[in-house]
């Protein structure tokens, strides 16, 4: 596991690898889509792929060791 | 002559016209080209500086000064040249060396009148100073758009007054608005001093200058140095400076550099930067990072953009071989050579005198920063440069359970994507110098003299001709 999860932009659906400090920071931190610069809240992600598989780093707030997204997304 | 980057572009075209292709088609930064002109050579195992004459900037229109420079990859040759070494003797170890010489002797800075740099030959300040008149940069597919530029970020401190220089990728955020990539450092510490007060961080973001600059720009000398004066011991000469029109004397910058962007850190801005090829050959991933507001540009009428390509570069890797270099001879007489690489490697050769030394080298290599992940240490009959006999060191001088040591729970850099923690790892150290305390296996050698009358008769039994015939080439490969 390396220190990022990753982001789908619900405007263009370019995955994009985010630092883990920004998801831990918490769900309403914002993120910027690096191909069409549409801002949003990593919690309203098209997709997130949650960096945790083992819980070897604790979640923020309730997000736990679970993927999350607008649609549901999985861990890849 | 003043050292700048035109003069050492007049040098190489001069004196060492094969390191240097000059690209007349217009070329457009912004749409990745550069890089791919840059890893078209390398396929073609050519490492040229590229002079690109006809650019266009982030709008679309020619750059005015219709070249943009890329000085990457750059090479040890070339950094000989430019440290004025005579390139038919001169080794990668003797370039460390000279520029190890150079950062330990540092040179007070010359300041200009206002008005007299030529990097102030135009100034652009208010709505005339426009990012996006810039040929910024996109490296690789992936990274955040629209463009990027890669300079050295000149920052004086705010409570002790001496000035720093380092590498920062910056991604363009606005006309007048940038982030600036800040990793823990220098430059971190001077901006947390000014958020401590509220107040906004001047910098100067520089780009283009001789390559002795870049290179003691890339090292890190201890934090008593004004890092102006250690560009000034790599030049062999001042470095000439002028107040910047934004904020006066209180920020001097680069006299003759080809273009700085005078900006100031927000204290209370941040965000989102990234993903950035980086070092790693990965993406950096994005993060939050502090905002800069741009004040003025100022710049040489037919300025050269100078870019570096992030993902690798050898005049870093030689900042870091140096920086190593005069560090550890502070404490080790006895460390002869060092090749810092990858940002990650030390390989450092030594006169080891007794058990237990080549660890508290490492020790204090592991302490120089976090570009130190692999600290290898060898006798000072290995040549750190050549890692067929590193290699071959590791293969037959150590036990690995004896002298590989792994230490953990360490810092590293956090672009590290191999890190499983944020930014905690581990770090390996491998001794692969000769026992002293025991007898070790005694080296081959030849009787030196049949080795001596052999090669001073070598002639009379492979004559020249016979010699030109003999296939040249690299044993290791086909």
């Amino acid at each position: 596991m390396a220190p990022i999860f990753f982001v789908t932009c619900g405007e263009c659906d370019t995955r994009f690898p985010v630092h883990l400090s920004v998801y831990e920071m918490g769900p309403d931190t914002g993120v910027i889509c690096p191909r069409c610069l549409t801002g949003f809240p990593w919690g309203k992600a098209k997709q997130v792929s949650t960096p945790f598989s083992s819980g070897a780093a604790s979640a923020p707030g309730s997000m736990g060791g679970h993927s999350h997204g607008a649609t549901g997304g999985h861990a890849h | 002559m003043t050292k700048d980057l035109r003069s050492f572009l007049a040098l190489l075209e001069q004196e060492h016209p094969g390191e240097l292709v000059c690209i007349e088609r217009e070329v457009h930064p912004d749409r990745y080209e550069l890089l791919a002109f840059v890893e078209t050579f390398e396929k073609m195992g050519r490492f040229p500086a590229i002079l690109f004459q006809h650019v266009t900037t982030l709008r679309g229109e020619r750059w005015p000064g219709g070249m943009v420079v890329s000085i990457d990859p750059g090479t040890y040759r070339r950094a000989a040249i430019a440290l004025g070494l005579d390139t038919h003797r001169a080794t990668a170890h003797d370039a460390v060396t000279a520029l190890a010489r150079g950062i330990q002797s540092p040179v007070k800075a010359e300041p200009l009148p206002a008005g007299q740099a030529p990097v102030q030959e135009v100034v652009l300040r208010g709505e005339e100073a426009d990012l996006a008149d810039l040929p910024l940069i996109m490296h690789y597919e992936h990274d955040m758009r629209p463009g990027w530029m890669t300079p050295v970020v000149a920052v004086r401190d705010p409570v002790e007054g001496r000035y720093n220089l380092s590498y920062h990728r910056i991604v363009y955020k606005g006309p007048r608005r940038v982030t600036v990539q800040i990793a823990p450092g220098h430059l971190q510490e001077s901006l947390s001093r000014a958020q401590a007060r509220g107040e906004p961080l001047p910098v100067a973001l520089v780009v283009g200058h001789h390559p002795a600059f870049y290179m003691a720009s890339g090292a890190r000398p201890s934090w008593t140095f004004d890092e102006y004066e250690v560009v000034g011991g790599a030049l062999g000469e001042p470095l000439r400076v002028v107040p910047s029109v934004s904020f006066g004397s209180d920020l001097m910058v680069p006299a003759d550099a080809e273009l700085v962007v005078e900006a100031r850190i927000l204290p209370d801005q941040v965000e989102p930067e990234g993903p950035f090829g980086e070092w790693t050959r990965y993406y950096g991933p994005q993060d939050i990072m502090p905002v800069a507001e741009v004040t003025a540009i100022t710049r040489r009428r037919d300025a050269l953009f100078q870019a570096i390509r992030a993902s690798y570069h050898i005049i870093e890797d030689m900042s870091h071989s140096a920086g190593l270099l005069a560090l550890l001879k502070t404490r080790f007489p006895s460390v002869r050579s060092v090749n810092a690489f990858f940002h990650t490697w030390a390989i450092i050769s030594m006169e080891k005198s007794q058990e237990g030394e080549p660890m508290r080298v490492a020790s204090m290599a592991l302490a120089y920063g976090r570009h130190v992940k692999h600290a290898v240490i060898v006798d000072a009959d290995v040549d750190p440069f050549n890692l067929q006999q590193v290699l071959w060191a590791i293969g037959v001088r150590l036990q690995p359970h004896e002298r590989v040591k792994i230490i953990d729970n360490i810092a590293l850099n956090t672009l590290d994507p191999s890190l499983t923690h944020p930014h905690l790892g581990s770090v390996m150290v491998i001794d692969a110098t000769e026992s002293v305390d025991r007898p070790f296996q005694q080296a081959i050698s030849m009787p030196r003299d049949v080795l001596e009358r052999i090669q001073a008769e070598f002639e009379s039994y492979v004559p020249r001709e016979k010699l030109a015939r003999v296939a040249y080439g690299d044993p290791w490969r086909v």
